[in-house]
């Protein structure tokens, strides 16, 4: 993390540098008006991690201009002519929303303005530009039991559970069935006799 | 300067239709290869086992030099790929100079991470460019730098951080297009020339302060071949007829020596190179028949009686070994088997070391290639004494790495060249070859057991590998075979540095390749023949496009690679597929008209020119019509045929003028319909049952004009900024619709397919990219019902450029994020399945979108019910792009030039697609 602050200190103080460039006019040194900006993407970073980002500015006009990221992921695009560009960072496995450049030279000097280009929101020169996973792949769902007993095997396995040990639970023996019912027209019986004793009195 | 397609890069990648699937599912139904290129430079590192190369696509990679693995590669997207290379050891990083000289960047040799870039000021920005390395004493300690000529200045930056020391003007001349430095004695030699008036300049500078330390000039009588070399003591070139090798001393003002080498290769030699041997130059001819090289004479002598070397085609720079200089000398072995490998000793001429190896430079059919450039690198051998391995690039885009006579590595890169790809049947049976595989039952049991354990997630990642081997090894879509849905293909591609491939759809494969003789290589391929007889193949024109005449024609048997060649004495600017076939039994024959506009006006030839082709040529004329564009200018021209006439010696076609449009603005796209655009239905039923009739005219084309490409917006007049899009009928020149995007401008890709156009620009005033979907339809028909046209009592698809109809034009406009670099749409057998717009993204990836999200039709704010019946998805002003619908997956195809090859197959809903990268430069 410290190693990535130094990083962008470094960057700022380049910019400086340039800043202090773009005052000559423009024809002097066209090279003057670069923009310079990091990309940040989470994990760990150094080695090869932003080897594969490319920036590429797309000019009005309809040319390009690529370059590449140093390994803290900082980079500099120099040779910027004065126009309304577009600047792109490509990188597999990342989104980073394209991001608008005006570098405009009317009064004398490079001064660069940067921001989104769908949502007008300003961004600080030089740029820091996060980048968002993507996943190109549908994710499977991982091992649910509950969706097994949701799934249509999963219910003809409870029906059939219900059947096997369930059902016969709810079977009754004839011969108690008989005794149950001869209970239950005793009960009635009793019931009728003492309710009729009851009307009578 | 015509345009010169430098090529490729990249993948191939192929899939069946695209959507939304799980990670586990890659790699089943497609296959992506990936390639650098052949190199122009390469360096092997000295100590460790890595190898760095610089390719003619614009690519620099890192390989292992152990098996030739592709560690790292970066696509130098710059204009004019790569113009030097050099790698510094002492601080592990690899510099590169690119895009016309003015890009100078230094790479981490082993991380592939930048470490820091220079913009190179050219001032008026021509001239030549060369780069090289060596090492400065800045007074306290020896600092690596690199020399860069741009133009006529030569400027010294830090190799570690890429500071620029000094810079020196070495040259007033007007016109410059050949340079070269050379690292000498605390000193640098800028050599500068123009070819054309044979001006040579020579210049030594000092390292420390950019003083000029000798200058003095020269003009060769004998013109100069574009390559100077610089030596030790003097600058060598060659003239342009590969007759001479002229000298001039660095320091000294003596004149140029011209030496004849005439003597060496009786006959024009082909091509001449010349190589630096440290006092002496070795100069290598390459004739028709046969190969020598000669080192030259250190003074004046005769060349008779310098030592010669037959057969060789390639040399290796110079290396100092035991205070020997010596050099290496590559070509065909005497018996035709594999090359030789000989180190020489500059001084004495004497071959020191020798060896042979078993490398074989050819397709499965076809001529053998030869060594076209060496590497040279050395290596301790245990017992202390110093080996050496050779780097070969064959003539066949091959990479070969041999040492102690053994070939440790080869690779194939010339599939990173394809230009142009054709899918076509395979053999209905090979003899041996079953259609499905044996496997046995206890291969199948573990395939099954580990299908399961992929299912559970319980799986290693090499068992995930072992797995999909297997799936392919048991399954019957590899196959050499026709199979009856037409699922198996084999893909036909022709490579930039000649060699023709067929490739098996399903893994890839080289099923056979064959090198082409010569040079131009046809950059074309066209079905001329094919036959519902599954047992006859089918038959393959090979041409080149945008050359000047006389051509060569290629016929290939599309299942063998057999080819017969013809020459023909025009050049081939334009191929115009004719709308019909002959029939001869089961074949069916199809038939071009090969037009050549190197005159200014379009001449044009038929093929095959045969009495059949003549006798219906004669029959339809009327109906033949084409059109020529010029871009830069913005007009478009039609021509027709006269009266049918076949010229029977050379096929040539009387034509006549039709029409001319001009657009007054440069033209950047045009789209037009395939000429077997398959419709399904040309009748569109709408929610309310009422009918729209699709206009599906052939003829027509999509032309959009505007601000040339290039020019910055702010040199334009801001309000004349605008992109005219015109639909016009190419047979009549009538313009059938316009329309204006005012503050709009390219670049502008577009697609057309059946009735509708789709098409991405930049708006300007909207500061976005924009996409456009435009439907066309007859709007001629009124009270029609579905009864009437089932009936066929409507009107049918029949339609005549002559009889105008009224045309009814949908559109509507979305924003999109990206960029795009092609634009292309999926083609099915019958035209049912619902097409997708692919597009190439300047991400290098390409997006499958579903043609309803470009529908015109989707309605605005509350849905109508019969919106809801036909599923029109309603409008909204983004275009997003979902992560999932990319065809290329978590992939990219580096260098994406086209993805416009989609094949189809009988199965009615599946289309095969080929990607391919390539880069064209003018």
């Amino acid at each position: 993390m410290d190693a990535g602050r130094v990083a962008l200190l470094l960057c700022l103080l380049r910019a400086c540098l340039a800043s202090e460039l773009e005052q000559a006019p423009p024809e002097a040194d066209l090279r003057s008006t670069s923009l310079y900006g990091r990309v940040q993407v989470p994990g760990p970073q150094g080695g090869s991690r932003y080897r594969d980002f490319r920036i590429v500015v797309h000019l009005d006009g309809g040319r390009r201009l690529t370059t590449f990221c140093h390994k803290d992921g900082s980079f500099a695009v120099q040779g910027l002519p004065a126009g309304l560009h577009t600047l792109d960072v490509y990188a597999l496995g990342w989104f980073f929303p394209q991001v608008k450049v005006d570098v405009s030279v009317r009064s004398g000097t490079g001064n660069i303005r940067a921001e989104y280009a769908d949502r007008r929101s300003k961004l600080a020169v030089p740029l820091v530009l996060p980048g968002n996973p993507v996943s190109y792949y549908d994710q499977r769902k991982p091992f649910n039991a509950w969706s097994l007993v949701k799934s249509p095997y999963g219910i003809m396995i409870g029906v059939m559970l219900v059947g096997i040990f369930i059902f016969p639970m709810l079977k009754v023996d004839p011969e108690d069935y008989k005794q149950m019912m001869s209970d239950l027209k005793g009960q009635q019986g009793q019931q009728q006799i003492a309710s009729g004793r009851h009307k009578k009195d | 300067m015509g345009p010169a397609v430098r090529h490729l890069i990249g993948l191939a990648l192929l899939a069946p239709l695209a959507c939304a699937m799980f990670e586990d599912q890659a790699g089943k139904y497609d296959w992506r290869r990936t390639f650098i290129g052949a190199p122009t430079a390469a360096a092997l590192h000295s100590r460790k086992p890595r190898l760095s190369v610089c390719t003619r696509p614009g690519v620099l990679a890192t390989l292992n030099l152990r098996d030739g693995e592709v560690w790292w590669r970066h696509l130098l997207d710059d204009e004019g790929g790569v113009d030097g290379m050099a790698v510094i050891e002492k601080i592990g990083v690899v510099v590169t100079l690119s895009g016309g000289g003015r890009r100078l960047r230094a790479w981490d040799q082993l991380e592939g991470a930048l470490r820091w870039e220079e913009a190179v000021g050219r001032g008026d920005g021509g001239g030549p460019s060369a780069m090289v390395d060596l090492v400065r004493n800045d007074g306290s300690a020896d600092q690596p730098v690199v020399a860069v000529m741009a133009g006529r200045e030569v400027k010294l930056f830090a190799a570690t951080d890429g500071e620029e020391i000094w810079s020196a003007v070495v040259s007033d001349a007007p016109a410059l297009d050949a340079g070269e430095l050379g690292a000498g004695d605390g000193e640098i030699v800028a050599a500068t020339a123009h070819t054309g008036s044979g001006r040579l300049r020579v210049v030594s500078l000092s390292v420390e302060s950019g003083a000029i330390l000798s200058e003095h000039s020269e003009t060769l009588q004998q013109g100069l071949a574009t390559e100077l070399v610089i030596g030790r003591m003097s600058v060598g070139v060659l003239s342009s007829d590969y007759k001479h090798v002229c000298t001039t001393m660095i320091k000294g003002q003596q004149s140029a020596t011209c030496t004849s080498v005439e003597e060496l290769l009786p006959g024009k030699p082909r091509r001449g190179s010349l190589y630096q041997a440290g006092n002496r130059f070795l100069v290598a001819l390459r004739g028709t028949e046969n190969n020598i090289a000669a080192l030259l004479p250190a003074s004046g002598s005769s060349i008779s009686s310098t030592q010669k070397y037959e057969g060789v085609t390639a040399a290796t720079a110079v290396l100092t070994v035991d205070e020997k200089s010596l050099l290496g000398i590559v070509g065909s072995a005497d018996d035709g088997q594999g090359i030789f490998f000989k180190m020489v000793d500059v001084t004495t001429g004497e071959v020191v070391h020798e060896e042979f190896a078993d490398l074989h430079l050819h397709g499965t059919v076809g001529p053998t290639k030869h060594v076209e450039s060496a590497f040279l690198g050395r290596y301790n051998r245990k017992d202390g004494t110093t080996g050496f391995r050779a780097l070969l690039v064959g003539g066949d885009d091959s990479l070969s790495l041999i040492q102690q006579g053994q070939v440790v590595w080869s690779k194939d890169e010339a599939l990173g060249s394809v230009q142009s790809s054709l899918f076509i049947d395979p053999p209905n049976a090979v003899p041996g070859v079953a259609n499905l595989p044996k496997g046995d039952l206890l291969k199948k049991i573990k395939a099954q057991i580990l299908s399961l354990k992929v299912q559970f997630s319980l799986n290693t990642e090499q068992e995930k590998l072992e797995l999909m081997d297997m799936k392919q090894a048991l399954s019957g879509k590899n196959a050499p075979l026709r199979d009856p849905n037409g699922s198996r293909k084999y893909i036909i591609s022709a490579t930039a540095s000649g060699k023709l491939y067929a490739l098996h759809n399903g893994d890839g494969r080289v099923v056979w390749s064959r090198c082409l003789s010569q040079a131009p290589f046809p950059n074309h391929v066209l079905l001329s023949r094919h036959s519902h007889d599954p047992n006859e193949a089918p038959q393959l024109l090979l041409v080149r496009l945008g050359g000047p005449g006389p051509s060569t024609i290629l016929t290939v048997n599309a299942h063998t690679g057999a080819v017969s060649e013809e020459t023909v004495p025009f050049g081939i600017q334009k191929i115009v597929q004719l709308p019909g076939v002959i029939r001869d039994g089961p074949a069916e024959q199809h038939m071009f008209l090969f037009v050549d506009d190197s005159s200014g006006y379009p001449e044009a030839y038929l093929s095959p020119n045969l009495p059949e082709t003549r006798a219906w040529l004669k029959e339809v004329y009327k109906q033949i019509h084409f059109w020529r564009s010029d871009k830069g200018n913005g007009t478009m021209a039609g021509y027709g045929v006269v009266n049918g006439d076949v010229d029977a010696t050379t096929g040539h076609v009387q034509l006549s003028d039709l029409w001319s449009l001009s657009f007054h603005s440069p033209i950047l796209e045009i789209a037009t319909r395939d000429t077997f655009d398959p419709v399904h239905s040309f009748v569109k039923i709408l929610g309310d049952r009422t009918l729209k009739f699709k206009y599906l005219n052939p003829n027509t084309a999509f032309v959009a004009s505007g601000p040339a490409f290039g020019v910055p917006s702010e040199e334009l007049d801001r309000e004349s900024i605008e992109l005219t899009v015109t639909v016009l009928d190419t047979v009549t020149g009538r313009v059938l619709f316009r329309q204006v995007h005012r503050g709009a401008r390219g670049p502008v890709k577009a697609v057309f397919s059946q009735h509708w156009i789709v098409y991405h620009y930049w708006s300007l005033k909207n500061q976005r990219y924009q996409m456009s979907a435009m439907e066309l339809y007859d709007s001629g028909h009124q009270g029609i019902s579905v009864l009437d046209v089932m009936l066929s009592e409507g009107p049918n698809e029949t339609l005549s450029s002559h009889q105008p109809v009224p045309l009814e034009v949908l559109r509507s406009s979305y924003f999109v994020s990206n960029a795009v670099k092609t634009l292309t749409t999926t083609k099915t057998s019958k035209g049912i399945t619902t097409q997708r717009v692919l597009i190439g993204t300047a991400a290098d990836q390409v997006y499958a979108m579903d043609k309803r999200f470009l529908d015109p039709r989707r309605p605005k704010g509350r849905k109508p019910t019969e919106a809801r019946e036909e599923r029109l998805i309603p409008y909204s002003e983004n275009l997003y792009m979902y992560p999932t619908m990319y065809a290329t997956q978590n992939k990219d195809v580096l260098g994406l030039k086209v993805s416009g090859w989609c094949f189809v197959c009988r199965l009615k809903c599946e289309c095969l697609w080929f990607m391919l990268a390539s880069i064209a430069a003018t």
